[in-house]
């Protein structure tokens, strides 16, 4: 499974969202308008990022950034695992 | 409605009793430090702080059958009682309530009993007997023998305050005479593990209102005051530290843990706190703010401090006690008087420079001030605000 | 001073969703119709389970999208519904200014255990954190109903109910505030139903409140909520009676000053626990009812107590104890009957015998 499926699922699994993978856009805001996550989310997903892909996140300014959407997520975790 | 307050006993990181919390204000900062009492087992330790340790000797206790939440509201109680000079008389009554502001005191959420119940292995039912019995205002209540009602305000990081605008209704309707307000919060680890998981923890002393604020120092204490009618304060005989002018609480109906970003809750129980007696701006002296040192609370408590009371003397004092949760507005209604009564202010530990997104000035040297009275600000999970109004003599507000 | 009217009401419990639901297994508990018992996890392993009221919350999902309602605990699930019921009714008058009081003995108990699995795994969830700090059911009901009052949470065991009514008294009474909402929640949890269990073991038979030779209390979870005003600034009658007493006493004995009219009417918090049964001695000859086989055992069962009042009062007939009425007392109501205008007790004595007193009134009561 590419890592763009698995954010997807641990995504609707940890936040409870009732959809299916297929309905989140790679390239869709995740935050705000797209998806319409918020602040709480967001220090969710620092958890599921790091639960699921160990990658470690140090602060919600380096966070906010690879929140942008599902590709800057994965981007930023193929960046971190090196 | 302004009711007397004839006692008050204290506990945090500064001090065992009222007079050395008020005079730890004024010596010079001490750090937050990594906890003792529990491992963290996994990420960095962020500093909390802790009672001093003679607490344990001084105010000894057996935490296998109370908490340390308890016992601390206890003996804070015990202090404000002798200090009011109620005997046992006074207090046997129905007319004696008790209302105490917590988080922990009200959780059960013991590890050691919770992970041996889920690997199947019985535990020993003293955890629950202690959840049961340890509900901090009942507590105060057996131990001192007052009748009258008890209530645990579960309002997050506004029960201290919330517990004294309670009392004063209780006061107001006729429900009560007499009632012990405060809040007590020892450190425990799973709240501490639930701020760091939430990303406000400061990895380093709390900034309250610093352009480089990390974010918040845990802390843990407890303060409890006697609040009474005039009729009993005079039955009584009884001497004043301080009268209750006014309180506002209001919510945001925003987000759960972020404050609303236009302030609006905070605006709205500002106004009500100075609309009790009818003071306004010019009246207030200084300004306990809630002030934790996160992004987002010192943000908009900052943006509301600079339109509303620009100008007057505040400062935070979560520097000198960590962010003591269901204890803090009622540690900081005791400074509020402290400092009344002190006619002055500390500089406010931990700042130094406004940021871009908080433009309040906080003091940065011991400072005077002219009037009479002061407000005490706490916001809390859930979009809470409150706003509490203190004076020392009431012909003054 | 204005009277203090209850000008809107939302329940749920082991009886169902709603004032319908609830009036519905009052008048079905006539015929021998009683809420089925649901058999619960009382401890890690599946084989250790009690007899149990549970909520159906499914009707949330008819008000709120399920996006919306993705970090709602069950807790503050329960909460939000009966709010929506209550503000489905009526508009408070103080609009979004309107307070919250809400009043609970376990809390968010199961976010709270959720979040020390999170923890365990060392990823603690912010999340659950978030749920599990007791006031988060208020803020939920702030956020969903746009409301931007003061909001606070008190918990008190067995006790918190009639507190929270106390203060929303209060705060009514010195006309600080127009609308005032008392909620009252408790959830299932699996610890708290092992801590039961191993406390108090199974029950002995089926539910029989008024028996004090037996321990037969049915666990539940439930929650109701109640639109507080003053009569005078609604200019009309409460349709579910008037708050005339609230209060806490630590030795069980009634306040200075109150005083049971020669006909009232007593709905006990009896709920088959045996230990507390001493503590309802002095009610004996008051006639008298216990409706716990409608929703089970829980700290602030008095809030159900007073709905099923408030029900009583709407529909000016009194309903005897659902399901088996054997006990001592010569009071027990045996037959439905009219209400007549009389005042209801709501009574609940806690573990070490504490009473916690709310009196409603069918007619406004007498001002001295």
């Amino acid at each position: 499974m590419d890592n763009k499926q698995k954010l997807k699922e641990a995504i609707i699994e940890h936040l409870n969202l009732e959809m299916e993978p297929t309905e989140i856009a790679d390239d869709e805001p995740l935050f705000d308008e797209g998806l319409g996550l918020d602040s709480l989310d967001a220090v969710e997903l620092v958890v599921v990022i790091e639960k699921h892909f160990g990658v470690k996140i140090q602060n919600m300014e380096e966070g906010m950034e690879a929140f942008q959407s599902i590709n800057a997520l994965e981007a930023f975790i193929t960046a971190q695992k090196g | 409605m302004s009711p007397a307050i004839t006692g008050a006993g204290c506990l945090c990181a500064g001090g065992l009793n009222m007079e050395e919390c008020v005079a730890s204000l004024f010596k010079e900062r001490k750090m937050p430090q990594p906890p003792t009492r529990f491992t963290v087992d996994y990420g960095d330790a962020t500093p909390v702080y802790q009672l001093p340790e003679r607490f344990f000797e001084e105010h000894p206790v057996d935490l296998d059958k109370r908490t340390l939440t308890t016992h601390m509201a206890i003996v804070a109680a015990k202090q404000a009682v002798e200090q009011a000079g109620l005997t046992a008389e006074d207090l046997a009554s129905h007319k004696v309530g008790v209302i105490v502001g917590t988080t922990v005191g009200c959780a059960m959420n013991d590890e050691p009993y919770y992970y041996s119940y889920l690997d199947g292995e019985d535990p020993d039912l003293g955890p629950i007997n202690r959840f049961l019995d340890d509900n901090p205002a009942d507590a105060i209540a057996r131990e001192l023998g007052s009748l009258g009602p008890t209530q645990a305000i579960v309002n997050a990081c506004t029960s201290g305050g919330d517990a004294m605008i309670l009392g004063r209704d209780w006061i107001e309707s006729g429900l009560c005479d007499i009632v012990l307000v405060g809040g007590s919060d020892e450190l425990n680890r799973v709240t501490y593990y639930g701020f760091r998981s939430l990303m406000v923890a400061a990895p380093e002393e709390c900034k309250p209102f610093d352009a480089t604020r990390k974010g918040l120092n845990l802390g843990e204490g407890a303060a409890i005051l006697v609040m009474e009618s005039d009729e009993s304060r005079a039955k009584r005989n009884a001497k004043p530290i301080g009268h209750f002018v006014g309180g506002g609480l209001c919510g945001d109906g925003h987000h759960p843990t972020a404050p609303s970003p236009d302030g609006i809750g905070l605006r709205k129980a500002m106004a009500a706190a100075l609309a009790d007696n009818a003071l306004s701006m010019e009246d207030i002296a200084f300004i306990n703010a809630h002030g934790t040192g996160t992004k987002s609370n010192d943000q908009v408590e900052s943006t509301v401090l600079d339109e509303e009371m620009p100008g007057v003397p505040t400062l935070s004092t979560k520097g000198f006690t960590g962010h003591t949760l269901g204890a803090a507005g009622a540690i900081e209604a005791v400074f509020t008087l402290g400092c009344l009564a002190e006619g002055k202010l500390p500089a406010s530990p931990g700042f130094a420079v406004r940021g871009d997104d908080t433009p309040a000035a906080l003091t940065t040297e011991t400072t005077s001030f002219t009037g009479a009275v002061a407000l005490s600000e706490s916001l809390g999970f859930g979009g809470n605000n409150t706003v509490i109004a203190l004076t020392l003599n009431k012909e003054d507000a | 001073m204005s009277n203090i009217g209850i000008y809107g009401m939302g329940v749920i419990g082991g009886f169902g969703c709603g004032k319908e639901a609830l009036s519905d297994a009052l008048h079905g508990s006539l015929k021998g119709k009683l809420p089925a018992l649901q058999d619960m996890k009382a401890g890690p392993d599946d084989d250790t389970t009690l007899p149990s009221l549970m909520a159906d919350l499914s009707p949330l999902r008819q008000h709120f999208k399920p996006m919306k309602l993705r970090r709602v605990d069950r807790f503050s699930q329960m909460a939000l519904l009966t709010a929506t019921e209550c503000l489905g009714e009526t508009t408070p008058l103080a609009g979004e200014d309107t307070a919250l009081l809400l009043a609970s003995g376990y809390g968010a108990a199961k976010a709270t255990f959720g979040f020390l699995d999170t923890s365990r795994e060392s990823a603690p969830s912010p999340t659950h954190f978030a749920n599990s700090v007791h006031n988060s059911a208020t803020s939920t009901i702030a956020i969903f109903h746009k409301l931007k009052g003061p909001c606070c949470s008190v918990s008190q065991f067995e006790m918190s109910f009639a507190t929270a009514m106390a203060s929303a008294r209060a705060w009514l009474e010195s006309g600080k505030m127009k609308s005032v909402m008392v909620i009252a929640a408790d959830e299932y949890c699996e610890v708290n139903w092992n801590s039961r269990l191993r406390f108090f073991g199974q029950p002995e038979g089926e539910l029989a409140p008024h028996d004090s030779a037996r321990h037969t209390a049915i666990p539940g979870e439930g929650a109701a909520c109640f639109l507080l005003e003053r009569c005078d600034d609604r200019g009309t009658p409460p349709p579910y009676g008037y708050l005339t007493h609230a209060s806490v006493t630590r030795d069980g004995k009634t306040p200075e000053g109150w005083q049971a009219d020669d006909n009232q009417f007593a709905i006990l918090g009896l709920d088959g626990h045996k230990v507390c049964h001493k503590f309802y001695a002095p009610w004996t000859a008051m006639e008298q009812a216990a409706y716990s086989r409608l929703f089970g055992s829980l700290p602030t069962s008095q809030a159900l107590d007073m709905a099923v009042a408030c029900t009583t009062i709407k529909e000016d007939e009194c309903i005897p104890t659902p399901g088996d009425k054997t006990g001592d007392s010569n009071a027990i109501l045996q037959e439905s009957k009219p209400l007549n205008g009389k005042t209801i007790s709501c009574i609940k004595h806690g573990r070490r015998g504490e009473l916690a007193l709310v009196d409603i009134a069918a007619r406004p009561p007498v001002k001295g």
